[in-house]
């Protein structure tokens, strides 16, 4: 028996160097983004916004911290982009107050590349911070602000992230008179979620208090646990991890019209660069559960002689 | 002071549980501003609580400073960063904005770190593959042949290396399998835990309405 | 087509000789159906149709909700059918007017049984129309000040009073609908007035309220049971370990490591976590070896204080017991996890506790204790941490295993009783799946509807 497997400690770092190697040398090297295919959950993620008419409101709750940034911060970006792209009004949030500088950047950085699309004067002015977009921020409470929001979002927040009193916003006024008030008046909810608070809560003290459709991007360790949900109904769009937030990537690439804006932005690539990484990362481990077996099985052999 | 440490917290616990309760079934406006106020009242109390976990932290580490308990090294580093973060938010006005050295701070010593500790996880999960997913049982060899299925079937070379073998029957059938094993069973394992955990949750629930559960208060 | 194209027509058939007439009949015939086929030329306007005035209309107040609602109803019409037709509503303050519109539908939908509401709390009538008008908030609508374009000048303006943005409950309106298509109007129907009320009894929630006083009337009814009688608790691999786990660190001379998890103490895993903590410590005084708690609340930290020094009593050690043996570390998810990974390679524990509710730092803690050579007994009803307590620690307590652990730590029979009534739970919903699956796969075949179990089971 090679020495080597009777040192554990040995082994761990010769598998934590590897992973390593191969991680930092499939990033670095120029493989390109391999091709994707969506599955069914990413696929109605999307759908679930494009279907919203322009001047729609939808939330986006920011329920994610620096730690969870590479895997779903380009879910984020990627729906804000979607969302402004829809000409959306787009109201934000944050559960998580480790999560706000993360939010509010990508909030603005979508808004400035939004902003190079439509019209910046006269009415048609989109999207303009206040009417067509805002971000309430973070307050305490968790699930218990998730219940506050259904009785009444303005109650809940009563000043946004820049300091003006959110119950004066035109933001919540709608084309035909109606205004939003409460959780049930979005036509579509999503939540970026790591932990807790995030869909389960969502979904809990939410929708057990209102109807309204609600969609997800959450981390890949935590996306089995939430296909209950998603075949039930009670999540109407799922992406699962950074695989998730590539495939809403790739459909949102693929539809962009480069003749309807005038203007192409930059394409979504943060999660699409990050497949090769983790396909490589995959099959190191496959590998190493078959090396680990393939030593077992001999071990066992063995110690029966 | 036995009813202020003992019976005081439990009707609190069973009045406020009921009314609780009760609001649920009441469709009226004053049920939703009871809801509402509920609500505002447990945030107001999360805030306060903020301030008692930074005072609890300063707490043991003052204590551990003078007493030069092991480590206590570390905790001087632990003021210099709530010094250091207190001062460049009061600096920036409390705002996150672009060039305030908050953001700073924030870009270049929180984002970083949190994320490098997440990103330690994937070094564990690949020892603990190596060291825990042998064959040395049926269930064992199910939920190593489970987890090899879809780590294969979820990455884009898992479908290409499918594609391989048929065009696109290849990657067709690496979704199918993916998607049967997280549908059918997972989803069936995971509801099964979701009902109990959901049965054990309402039990648990009114026994500390009700008084039965009073383990939360330290008593047997 | 118009009268002098079908006269010129006729004369022209009327001046040929028969083959020629049967010629002229053939493409006479084919020009007819031609014509009759095409949209009149001149008149560029949808054909009209029939649009009386709608029958059967009222309003009242809409049921279950806080009275922000006022619902109007009418029967279903003739042109219900006709694509393009539409239904305004219109409401005015007072029986004469002046009326507004304030909704506008398609004919065909909104109708009583497109409600989602279950069968005990409303008729699901398929030949009413239903519209569901919102009640004007407080003060009327029409007297709110114009929302401030400019985000910072509405800091300027007036904080809204309390009672703004309010269903104006009790004011009588009055409705009237009128059919229309494109630009043709139908009568509008007669005048009708329904005021908005507050209800309260959220009748829809009867399902919901029936299964809590069911399961709650069966943990009850076992909670006396238990008190009386000693009830059979199948032994659970991880609690017994617990002992061995414990012994072990004794004879190493370890300490014992423990850990409630990384939720509140609103939390019910964190809850449980902290009594069996209760057991753990009375376990540990008898023993004499360490204990060391950290914590990441400190709510939770006091009550575990409160709770171990109460074990250090009753096992007869108070002499040994210090308030540090719960400590506070941090709420940081990371930060916790490192500064217990570093305590579980300095200080190398006998045995480590995942008691609770965990996140990804659960696998971090874990193999860091499994790399130290301590027994490592887990129990959580995360499901997401499940598979990596499975295979990095020696025994695990999978979801409810936790709440069931206090019982059978402590054997008391309230604790006992309890969980034998969640067992009957868990065979209720065993049983009602495999009804609920039989019915609504068989009924479908003899032509019955599965709607009304639908509405039992679901959430309103």
């Amino acid at each position: 028996m090679p020495a080597i497997s009777q040192d554990p400690l040995l082994i761990r770092r010769l598998i934590f160097l590897l992973l390593a190697v191969i991680v930092v040398g499939t990033l670095l090297l120029p493989l390109g983004t391999p091709p994707m295919v969506v599955n069914q959950e990413s696929q109605d993620f999307y759908d679930a916004v494009a279907a919203l008419k322009p001047g729609d409101p939808i939330l986006i709750s920011f329920d994610f911290d620096p730690a969870s940034k590479p895997e779903l911060e380009p879910a984020a970006r990627a729906l804000l982009r979607q969302a402004f792209r829809r000409r959306l009004r787009v109201v934000t949030l944050g559960l998580w107050q480790t999560g706000i500088g993360l939010a509010a950047e990508a909030i603005e950085a979508e808004a400035e590349i939004a902003r190079s699309r439509f019209p910046q004067e006269g009415e048609n002015a989109y999207p303009q911070y206040g009417k067509d977009y805002v971000f309430l921020g973070w307050q305490p409470g968790q699930f218990a602000l998730i219940v506050r929001l259904t009785e009444g979002i303005q109650g809940a927040f009563p000043r946004e992230f820049r300091g003006a009193e959110t119950e004066r916003l035109p933001i919540w006024n709608g084309s035909n008179g109606e205004k939003v008030r409460t959780l049930g008046d979005f036509p579509l909810v999503v939540t970026i979620s790591a932990g807790n608070p995030g869909i389960d809560e969502w979904i809990r003290y939410g929708r057990g208090k209102e109807d309204f459709p609600i969609a997800t991007a959450v981390t890949a360790v935590t996306s089995p646990g939430r296909m209950p949900f998603y075949k039930s109904g009670q999540i109407i769009g799922l992406l699962a991890g950074m695989r998730g937030a590539a495939e809403y990537e790739y459909l949102l690439n693929r539809s962009e019209d480069p003749e309807k804006f005038g203007v192409t932005p930059p394409p979504l690539v943060a999660a699409l660069q990050g497949m090769n990484a983790l396909s490589a990362s995959h099959f190191l481990i496959i590998g190493l559960v078959v090396v680990s077996n393939i030593m077992y099985f001999t071990s066992q052999r063995r110690g029966r002689r | 002071m036995n009813f202020l440490r003992q019976q005081f917290p439990l009707l609190i616990a069973l009045v406020t549980g009921l009314v609780m309760i009760a609001q649920y079934y009441i469709a009226g406006e004053y049920s939703r501003d009871l809801g509402g106020k509920a609500a505002d009242a447990y945030i107001i109390i999360q805030g306060i609580v903020i301030y008692l976990g930074i005072f609890s932290l300063l707490h043991s580490h003052i204590g551990k400073v003078t007493r030069l308990e092991a480590g206590w090294g570390y905790s001087i580093f632990m003021f210099l960063g709530i010094v250091l973060m207190l001062v460049a938010g009061f600096w920036s006005g409390g705002r996150l904005d672009e060039g305030t050295p908050y953001k700073w701070l924030y870009d270049n010593t929180i984002v970083p770190l949190s994320a490098t500790l997440f990103s330690i996880l994937a070094f564990f999960i690949a020892s603990a593959a190596f060291r825990a997913f042998r064959a040395r049982s049926v269930d064992a060899t199910l939920l190593l042949t489970a987890a090899v299925i879809i780590m294969f079937c979820r990455v884009p070379w898992g479908e290409y290396l499918a594609g391989l073998i048929s065009e696109e029957g290849g990657p067709a059938a690496t979704r199918a399998i993916a998607r049967w094993i997280l549908e059918v069973p997972n989803v069936a394992a995971t509801r099964g835990i979701i009902l109990g955990v959901a049965l054990g949750i309402v039990a648990t629930s009114m026994k500390i309405i009700f008084g039965i559960e009073r383990g939360y208060l330290g008593e047997d | 087509m118009n009268y002098h194209a079908r006269r010129s027509i006729a004369l022209s058939c009327a001046r040929l000789s028969a083959r020629q007439l049967a010629r002229s009949a053939l493409l006479c015939a084919l020009t007819w159906g031609v014509l009759l086929g095409q949209p009149a030329l001149a008149d560029e306007a949808k054909a009209p149709v029939e649009l009386t005035q709608p029958t059967g209309v009222s309003a009242g107040d809409f049921p279950y909700d806080d009275g922000s609602v006022i619902a109007v109803y009418w029967d279903r019409m003739p042109y219900d059918a006709v694509e393009g037709v539409e239904y305004r509503i219109e409401r005015a303050a007072t029986a004469d007017g002046p009326f507004t519109e304030v909704m506008r539908v398609p004919a065909g939908k909104h109708f009583m049984k497109d409600v989602a509401l279950p069968f005990w709390a409303w008729s699901k009538n398929p030949d009413r129309h239903l519209v569901q008008v919102p009640t004007p908030t407080r003060p009327a609508e029409a007297d709110v000040p114009a929302p401030a374009a400019d985000p910072a000048a509405a800091d300027d303006e007036a904080a809204p009073q309390e009672e703004e943005g309010k269903p104006d409950v009790g004011t009588t309106y009055y409705f009237r609908v009128q059919p229309v298509y494109g630009e043709q109007s139908g009568p509008a129907s007669e005048v009708v007035s329904a005021a908005a009320r507050s209800n309260w009894l959220a009748l829809p929630r009867l399902n919901n309220f029936v299964c809590v006083v069911v399961f709650g009337g069966i943990l009850l009814a076992y909670l006396e049971y238990a008190k009386r009688r000693e009830l059979f608790l199948r032994k659970i691999p991880g609690l017994v370990a617990v002992d061995e786990a414990i012994g072990r660190a004794t004879e190493m001379g370890r300490p014992v490591l423990y850990m409630t998890g990384r939720l509140d103490m609103d939390n019910i895993s964190t809850i449980a976590a902290t009594i069996i903590l209760g057991e753990v410590a009375k376990k540990t005084a008898r023993f004499e070896v360490d204990l060391k708690v950290p914590h990441s609340y400190s709510v939770t930290m006091a009550v575990c204080r409160e709770i171990t020094r109460n074990a250090y009593l009753e096992a007869g050690r108070p002499d040994i017991y210090r308030d540090d043996i719960n400590y506070y570390i941090t709420e940081e998810q990371f930060s916790y996890a490192a500064a217990v990974n570093g305590q579980m390679l300095r200080e190398k524990p006998g045995a480590v506790f995942y008691m609770g509710y965990y996140y990804a730092e659960s696998l971090l803690m874990a193999e860091a204790g499994a790399t130290t050579g301590a027994i490592q007994i887990a129990g959580t009803d995360s499901e997401s941490q499940l598979p990596f307590f499975v295979t990095t620690c020696d025994y695990t307590l999978i979801g409810e295993e936790l709440f069931a652990a206090s019982a059978y730590l402590s054997r008391r029979p309230e604790l006992v009783g309890t969980l034998r009534g969640q067992d009957l739970g868990k065979l209720i919903i065993m049983i009602g799946l495999l009804v609920g699956t039989a019915i609504v796969t068989l009924a479908p075949l003899g032509g019955y509807s599965t709607d009304w179990l639908y509405d039992i089971l679901r959430s309103s």
